[in-house]
């Protein structure tokens, strides 16, 4: 039920984008600070979407996500006023995040690997067109990381997924280079043998 | 090392994350050992699947639902943080009277030095018997009553009392002396 849901609202639709000009984020960001409420709109369009979409990939679930991604943006009005301007916020937001996301994740009932293994049975009766292959790779992925632990998933959202440097995620973690290149390499090693695992399964 | 303790350099060095200490000894034995060039071959197809996650795209429709959610929540989080603004102020204002009124005033009554206020009889001179006497009523006599101490000394005495009361039909005038020099408290009796 979940899986089919998540097909249907993350292969479509436009992305939107945060290319603007970085003179103008700050403009944007200063008037935001300053209780503008039009800029505070501004500032939520350009970071929504890596917000919402890390928040999915660490909590597995779009309606988690919208929750976590609007607990984000209310924490970052709350605490704009504190906010030192000369820093880039896009940390900020990140570590706000994962805070958020762990808070989300504690409060709701953990999936067991019994579930995830009904839910793997229920989806794999797909037809073989490419495009619904490619979604099932997703959905296999996206249960993987499920498998993970919290800190082997949030350092992989954030080096793997979202593109971030292992120092930039350390920083964000506020752990050291060294812990997160072991939660990475713990991370992606777990990932290929349960894709490995699955593959084999299903051939 | 074998070849499954490698596993997470190889984990590390298929996506450039590997330090240069480590990368050198690694890409020496990967040259040599096809087990490990097969773990890195299949940890890299892994890794294509985990980085086209960062593909997914959100339909417009839930970032607008996101956006409202937040922009609708933000008066009520206007309203909140105000209240709580008031609320500290109160709490605040509360203390500050506390803290006042427990540096102006005695906390407790043995804190006070002072008790006898009462006019103490005093012993008339002779010659003042005999103005006395006379009853001249331009000149009665005047008793400034000095405050008397308790027999147990004070510890914590911050205040010092003084009061002063003529005999005749003058208001009674208690004088309270903090140390604070900029804080004095007068009473005045009928």
């Amino acid at each position: 039920m979940e899986s089919q849901e998540l097909t249907f609202a993350l292969t479509r639709g436009p992305v939107a984008t945060d290319s603007s000009d970085s003179d103008d984020a700050a403009k944007i960001l200063k008037r935001a600070i300053a209780g503008d409420r039009a800029a505070f709109e501004q500032v939520v369009i350009r970071h929504q979407q890596r917000v919402l979409v890390s928040a999915f990939h660490l909590l597995g679930n779009l309606h988690d996500a919208q929750d976590a991604c609007q607990d984000v943006f209310l924490r970052l009005h709350r605490y704009l006023h504190r906010f030192d301007q000369r820093r880039d916020l896009l940390p900020w937001l990140y570590r706000v995040t994962v805070n958020v996301c762990r808070d989300i994740e504690r409060r709701r009932p953990r999936l067991s690997h019994l579930d995830i293994e009904e839910q793997e049975v229920a989806t794999g009766d797909c037809g073989p067109d490419e495009e619904v292959m490619r979604d099932e790779q997703k959905e296999m992925i996206r249960r993987a990381l499920k498998r993970l632990s919290q800190n082997e998933r949030t350092a992989l959202v954030l080096r793997d997924i979202e593109g971030l440097s292992t120092k930039e995620v350390a920083g964000i973690l506020g752990s050291s280079e060294s812990t997160v290149r072991v939660h990475i390499s713990t991370g992606r090693v777990k990932i290929r043998k349960f894709v490995d695992e699955l593959e084999k399964r299903r051939s | 090392m074998n070849c499954s303790q490698l596993e997470k350099l190889i984990a590390l060095h298929v996506e450039g994350d590997l330090p240069a200490r480590r990368r050198a000894g690694l890409t020496e034995h990967l040259r040599t050992c096809t087990r490990c060039q097969e773990f890195a071959g299949t940890i890299r197809a892994s890794q294509l699947l985990v980085k086209g996650l960062a593909q997914d795209a959100v339909e417009a429709t839930v970032f607008e639902q996101v956006r409202h959610r937040v922009l609708n929540a933000l008066p009520a989080e206007k309203e909140q943080s105000g209240f709580h603004a008031w609320r500290y102020a109160l709490v605040a204002g509360v203390l500050l009277g506390v803290l006042v009124l427990a540096r102006v005033a005695p906390r407790h009554p043995s804190n006070v030095r002072v008790t006898a206020v009462a006019p103490r009889p005093r012993e008339l001179t002779n010659t003042e018997s005999a103005e006395r006497a006379g009853a001249s009523p331009h000149r009665s006599p005047v008793g400034v009553i000095k405050a008397g101490r308790r027999s147990r000394p004070q510890r914590h005495s911050g205040t010092t009392l003084i009061a002063s009361r003529r005999m005749a039909p003058k208001p009674l005038k208690v004088k309270l002396i903090t140390n604070d020099p900029k804080i004095v408290i007068y009473w005045l009796f009928e």
